[in-house]
């Protein structure tokens, strides 16, 4: 019986839990809901995240031991197509960035203002 | 007894060397000609036929999927990845890191957009905190745009949100007429985008030539006096139908005209833009 109910739990949490996937180039987690906010880490385009609560611009997520806050607009429920990283591996690899390259790439999609006009 | 048993050895020896010698060449035991028969029959050469043709697609493929590793990117997208990674290279000429200002541009400007018949793109703008570049807006892919905007330049003009509007507009149509793309050199493009680099050099000449020439065309070249007249005739057709709109664009013509003209800090916009006077000439209405 204990072994059912402990069962029904896992199906629980597994059916509820959804994954969400960085769609830029680099992205980075915020300790609060705020780009302006520590940034925890930066993460690079197609790393997956367990979302853990919907904040509207933000939304809360983790992975492994990292716990914070994206934007919105800086993920997808599904993997994105167009990541250089996967798309041109060897160019963006040749490219050369170093630490600090990553950190400006990731900061710079918190700091855009985006738009779409749709028909 | 003993010479006896080395004379009987010695023989056995002597004999056995003797049926060697006498043993055909061609044994069927061993002659693989002669078993070629069953060997096919076994299907034993197909398969090893078959396996080596299998191998030879799997290396085929395994260099294709390492040969598309090394593919350079379309166009569209060699210049999303160059103009970020200029202005990640250029972060403390252009100081965009800071904490940006709301002005609620963003709504205003896609609701302006689908005012002036512009739909289906995507766009994204990026506030600087330096007067160094004024406003400028690059391909990021087929119906992106990215906008650059001062915040200085704003502040000074005290612009409202449909002249920020307006002023991404103008700088959309430059996109939107290549006059950005067409400014580099094809051949150098061309080298850089569509393609593959395997077992090549990586073109690391020539992305150190393209972001020089950003450079170059953001900050010294900027427009021709052609490409200023067209923009603006194209601005006059579009906005002529709203008076309200058309008004602002003249208006802030004259706002940067006066600023150009009595402040230092933006006396190269002249160079850029040619010129906010000469683009209020052409709009004049008692002229057309």
């Amino acid at each position: 019986m204990r072994n059912i109910f402990l069962f029904c739990l896992f199906l629980q949490s597994s059916v509820h839990a959804s994954f969400l996937y960085a769609t830029k180039p680099y992205v980075q987690m915020h300790q609060n809901k705020s780009r302006y906010s520590r940034v925890i880490s930066n993460f690079e385009c197609n790393q997956p995240f367990k979302l853990i609560k919907d904040h509207g611009e933000y939304l809360e997520v983790s992975y492994a031991a990292y716990k914070g806050f994206i934007l919105r607009e800086l993920v997808s429920s599904s993997k994105a197509k167009d990541c250089p990283q996967d798309k041109y591996s060897k160019f963006f690899e040749y490219l050369q960035l170093d630490i600090s390259d990553m950190h400006y790439w990731g900061r710079i999609q918190d700091l855009y203002i985006y738009g779409e006009v749709n028909p | 007894m003993k010479l006896g048993i080395v004379i009987l050895f010695i023989s056995i020896v002597v004999q056995t060397h003797a049926d060697e010698d006498k043993m055909p060449m061609n044994n069927d035991f061993i002659n693989f000609e002669n078993i070629k028969g069953v060997l096919k029959k076994d299907r034993l050469e197909q398969t090893l036929k078959e396996k080596r043709e299998a191998d030879l697609k799997r290396k085929k493929a395994k260099e294709i999927k390492k040969k598309k590793l090394y593919s350079l990117p379309s166009r569209n997208d060699f210049w999303k990845i160059m103009i970020e990674y200029w202005l990640v290279k250029n972060i403390t000429i252009l100081k965009w890191d800071f904490r940006k200002p709301d002005y609620g541009v963003g709504d205003y400007f896609t609701n302006f957009l689908r005012q002036v018949g512009e739909i289906g793109l995507t766009y994204k703008i990026l506030y600087l905190n330096t007067p160094s570049i004024s406003h400028f807006a690059f391909p990021v892919g087929h119906n992106e745009y990215l906008f650059v905007l001062s915040v200085p330049f704003i502040r000074s003009l005290d612009l409202s949100k449909l002249e920020i509007s307006i002023l991404l507009f103008e700088d959309m149509l430059r996109v939107k007429n290549d006059y950005f793309a067409n400014a580099f050199d094809d051949k150098m493009i061309a080298k850089l985008t569509e393609g593959n680099f395997y077992k090549q050099e990586f073109p690391k000449k020539e992305i150190a030539k393209i972001l020089e020439e950003i450079d170059k065309k953001v900050f010294e070249k900027g427009f021709n006096f052609q490409e200023q007249h067209q923009v603006t005739k194209s601005m006059n057709n579009i906005l002529i139908s709203d008076k309200q709109y058309w008004q602002a664009y003249y208006g802030l013509l004259g706002k940067i005209d006066q600023l150009v003209k009595n402040n230092l800090m933006y006396k190269n916009y002249v160079k850029i833009y040619p010129s906010p006077e000469l683009q209020m000439n052409w709009l004049n209405p008692t002229k057309n």
